[in-house]
């Protein structure tokens, strides 16, 4: 038979002492079993089998050991029951229990003997105790224990040690299970801090000290004075720009329709015209003009309605922006019409050496005091 | 022939304002013209600037950085201390109005009339809710600064100091 269908046969075996085997699983058993050339000759075996799995005549749990101990499989049981067996403090030795069992069963001696190969005959206290404890660990050979079992098969007490060993084994077997799975440690610190009386979960042990010093410095240099205070906000006012409002312009349609044509207004300009031409005269001719040429001829008529045009560099025909406020000498001012509402009265304070003109305006409410 | 190319020259060039002093014997003084006189103002605008100031008085003296300029014009003022409550502004043509509005309800109307290269023509009314205050045309010079003052409001007074450059 194939390792594989060994360990199929192996596996359906345990299946059927843990009850978990299914009925077609019982039926895949029988065939494998058959077809097990270690089998072959316990058609007896075979039998038992079939009437403990088809037929319902005998307890499986009766029959299994006995097809495992033909068969000779390691048991996987046997690793974890041997890491047991080494873990466990103190001498555990799992055969006392069979050889307790077993003690009011005598084995032929001759049986014994045939199975040890040994020369001397041992007791048949001894004699059981090895033999068991040899079966227990896998010592014997397929043959040696196929005649065990047989010997095995009609003590009753014997096999239900064995009954109580699967029973253990499978009782272990969840137990291993149970310790060995990936547990989920969350919550596992709170409720251990409850258990050692710790109140705080998150507090760490002699870090109270590095906090009151961490806080002292923090509240001693990131905090402002009251007069830090104020000239750091005085500075940051001072440099936030004035706010200009710009209100709603309302233009003269005129003024509109011409804006919309600068070029052809600018062309179509007389004036513009013909101060093309004359610069154009100028660069031809290559003329230098001065103003304030006392050469030129005085008896030359000049109407006075048509005012004699000063060349300017540079002239200035855009606007100028200046700074709020930034008021030099250029604060000549005249009032040319003066209208004032009922009960308001309109002061006027002409400027001296280029103040500005102020304009007092009384409401007629409280007054207006300077 | 060149000169007399160059008087043609000279001739044909008109629409700036300022006359040359040295042919034209008769033609006004430049400078301020008096009212009346149709000065021809120069293509632009006027940009009109309006500060809002509280002055009142307060225990310690105490001047908006604003007011650096303009704060020695006002050692007759009473007050010590003043505040710059905000900057209007507009860029105004010719015949063009612009409004702003003034704390305590009031309203202030700036009109360009005309402008010249040394001056500017505007009208100033003021208003308090449907009541006009003051109503008043003036000539400022180009660059100028007249105050509006006198209005109350809170504890103080306003000051409206109106720019005209250009």
């Amino acid at each position: 038979m194939s390792e594989l269908s060994l360990t199929r046969l192996d596996a359906l075996l345990m299946l059927v002492l843990d009850e978990q085997a299914s009925k077609q699983e019982h039926q895949e058993l029988l065939a494998l079993a058959d077809a097990e050339p270690r089998l072959a000759e316990q058609r007896a075996l075979r039998e038992s089998l079939r009437a403990a799995l088809v037929d319902a005549a005998l307890d499986p749990i009766d029959v299994v050991p006995q097809v495992l101990a033909a068969l000779a499989v390691e048991d996987p049981w046997q690793s974890i029951s041997s890491g047991l067996r080494d873990a466990v403090d103190g001498d555990i030795d799992l055969a006392d229990g069979i050889m307790a069992a077993v003690g009011g069963a005598e084995l032929p001696e001759r049986r014994v003997a045939a199975v040890l190969e040994k020369d001397s005959v041992p007791t048949a206290d001894e004699a059981r105790g090895i033999l068991l404890s040899a079966m227990v660990d896998g010592e014997l050979s397929r043959e040696k224990r196929a005649e065990l079992s047989e010997a095995l098969a009609d003590d009753g007490s014997a096999l239900d040690q064995m009954t109580q060993f699967a029973d253990l084994g499978r009782v272990l077997r969840t137990v291993v299970e149970l310790e060995t799975r990936q547990s989920n440690l969350d919550g596992l610190w709170e409720e251990i801090c409850l258990q050692i009386g710790v109140e705080d979960p998150e507090h760490v042990p002699g870090w109270e000290k590095t906090a009151g010093m961490l806080r002292a410095a923090a509240q001693e240099h990131a905090t402002l004075s009251a007069s830090e205070e104020g000239a750091f906000t005085a500075a940051i006012m001072n440099g936030i720009p004035g706010q200009e409002h710009l209100s709603e312009v309302q233009e003269p349609e005129r003024e509109q329709a011409a804006a919309n044509n600068g070029f052809w207004r600018l062309m179509g300009d007389p004036r513009s015209l013909m101060v093309a031409a004359a610069a154009l005269c100028a660069v031809v001719l290559g003329l230098n003009f001065i103003p304030g040429d006392s050469a030129l001829p005085v008896d030359l008529p000049v109407q006075a309605s048509d005012p004699v045009a000063q060349l300017v560099e540079n002239p200035d025909l855009g606007t100028s922006e200046r700074t709020a406020g930034m008021t030099e000498d250029h604060n000549h001012a005249e009032v040319e019409e003066l209208e004032s509402g009922h009960d308001v009265t309109v002061h006027i304070m002409a400027g001296m050496e280029g103040a500005p003109m102020f304009l007092m305006i009384d409401e007629g409410d409280e007054g207006v005091t300077l | 022939m060149k000169k007399l190319m160059g008087l043609i020259a000279l001739l044909a060039t008109v629409g700036f304002s300022a006359p040359k002093q040295a042919v034209a014997q008769s033609r006004p003084a430049p400078g301020v013209h008096s009212a009346g006189a149709k000065a021809k103002a120069p293509v632009g605008k006027v940009g009109v600037q309006v500060m809002v100031v509280q002055a009142k008085d307060a225990p310690t003296r105490r001047v908006d950085p604003k007011l650096k300029a303009m704060e020695v014009h006002f050692g007759h003022l009473r007050y010590n201390d003043y505040t710059v409550l905000g900057v209007n502004a507009a860029q105004l043509g010719d015949g063009a109005k612009a409004s702003f509005d003034v704390e305590g309800g009031r309203r202030l109307d700036i009109t360009v009339l005309e402008r010249s290269d040394k001056n500017v023509r505007m009208r100033v009314q003021m208003f308090k809710a449907d009541k006009k205050l003051v109503d008043t045309i003036i000539l400022i010079e180009r660059g100028g600064t007249f105050i509006l003052a006198g209005p109350q409001y809170q504890g103080g007074i306003l000051l409206l100091p109106i720019t005209a450059n250009y």
